[in-house]
């Protein structure tokens, strides 16, 4: 089973915090310009449309700045689209590969494996876990032939003393 | 051809093998239902799996092998019992499998079986 987790980047949220602060900073300049110039020009109508217009102006100004800042954040959003690919998946899958060991050292070690090989000799060819009954086939079969004897050599001398029974995990 | 065993995901995974190599295959998780399906359609090749709640395998290839002797039995467990193999592989059965096992293995076993019953 292979998880992946995705790996998110600080930026999107530095963006986004930034977005924020110059909407908010946006509001309270233009409150206190507002409130400040009326006070200051007391209800000269002529020098308070002026302000309004600086004011305005200053906006502006400061929405051009911002507007590369939202461009950024939208380049953040398509840097972060294939990362939600990477969300956590799980993948399972059935193993087919044969567990060498197992079963040979399940034949050395067990009575009943002694029984059953005094009681019949098999006559079937032997793969790693597979066994070919020649005779129900009524053809030869040299597929299930081990054509690699080191390995199970090897794989006889593994110590399991402790798996009299070897259970697979899918039974 | 057809599949028993009582664990779904079992069934999946061999319906999928059997299906990329261009081979169909029913799949049964009762034995009671199989062998019902057996006696009218004689499949050429069945894969058994031998642990199985409601009955075991070696009954079930036992069984089958009264209601259909031309059918080629495959066995395969994930407990490895020489006992078992010895006595499937006496009883008739083709080829004994212990899981994990290799699918070309498994894929050349079953065509091998099906090349005998053809």
């Amino acid at each position: 089973m292979k998880i992946s987790f995705p790996n998110y980047r600080s930026g999107t949220l530095l963006t986004r915090k930034q977005g924020t602060s110059f909407i908010i900073s946006s509001v309270v300049i233009g409150l206190f310009a507002g409130i400040g110039g009326s006070h200051f020009l007391e209800n000269n109508f002529a020098l308070l449309t002026i302000a309004v217009l600086g004011i305005a102006g200053i906006l502006l100004c400061l929405g051009v700045a911002g507007r590369p800042l939202l461009s950024w954040s939208k380049v953040e959003r398509a840097r972060s689209a294939p990362i939600k690919k990477n969300a956590p998946q799980t993948t399972s899958g059935w193993n087919y590969r044969p567990r060498k060991a197992i079963r040979r050292s399940a034949a050395v070690d067990s009575t009943r494996a002694e029984m059953a090989d005094v009681l019949s000799p098999e006559p079937f060819a032997i793969n790693n876990n597979g066994w070919l009954n020649d005779d129900a086939l009524e053809c030869p079969a040299h597929t299930f032939i081990n054509r690699d004897p080191t390995v199970e050599d090897a794989t006889a001398e593994a110590p399991l003393l402790g798996h009299a029974s070897p259970v697979s995990v899918y039974d | 051809m057809c599949l028993l065993d009582d664990d779904p995901s079992v069934l999946k995974g061999l319906s999928r093998l059997f299906a990329s190599a261009d081979l169909h295959a029913e799949a049964f998780g009762d034995p009671e239902e199989f062998l019902r399906y057996v006696r009218t359609h004689r499949p050429a090749v069945v894969l058994i799996d031998v642990h199985m709640p409601q009955m075991s395998g070696l009954e079930v290839q036992s069984r089958l092998r009264k209601i259909s002797p031309s059918t080629r039995v495959i066995i395969f467990t994930g407990k490895d019992d020489p006992l078992v193999r010895s006595t499937a592989l006496n009883a008739g059965a083709s080829a004994f499998f212990t899981k994990p096992f290799d699918d070309e293995e498994l894929l050349t076993a079953v065509r091998l079986g099906l090349a005998s019953a053809a």
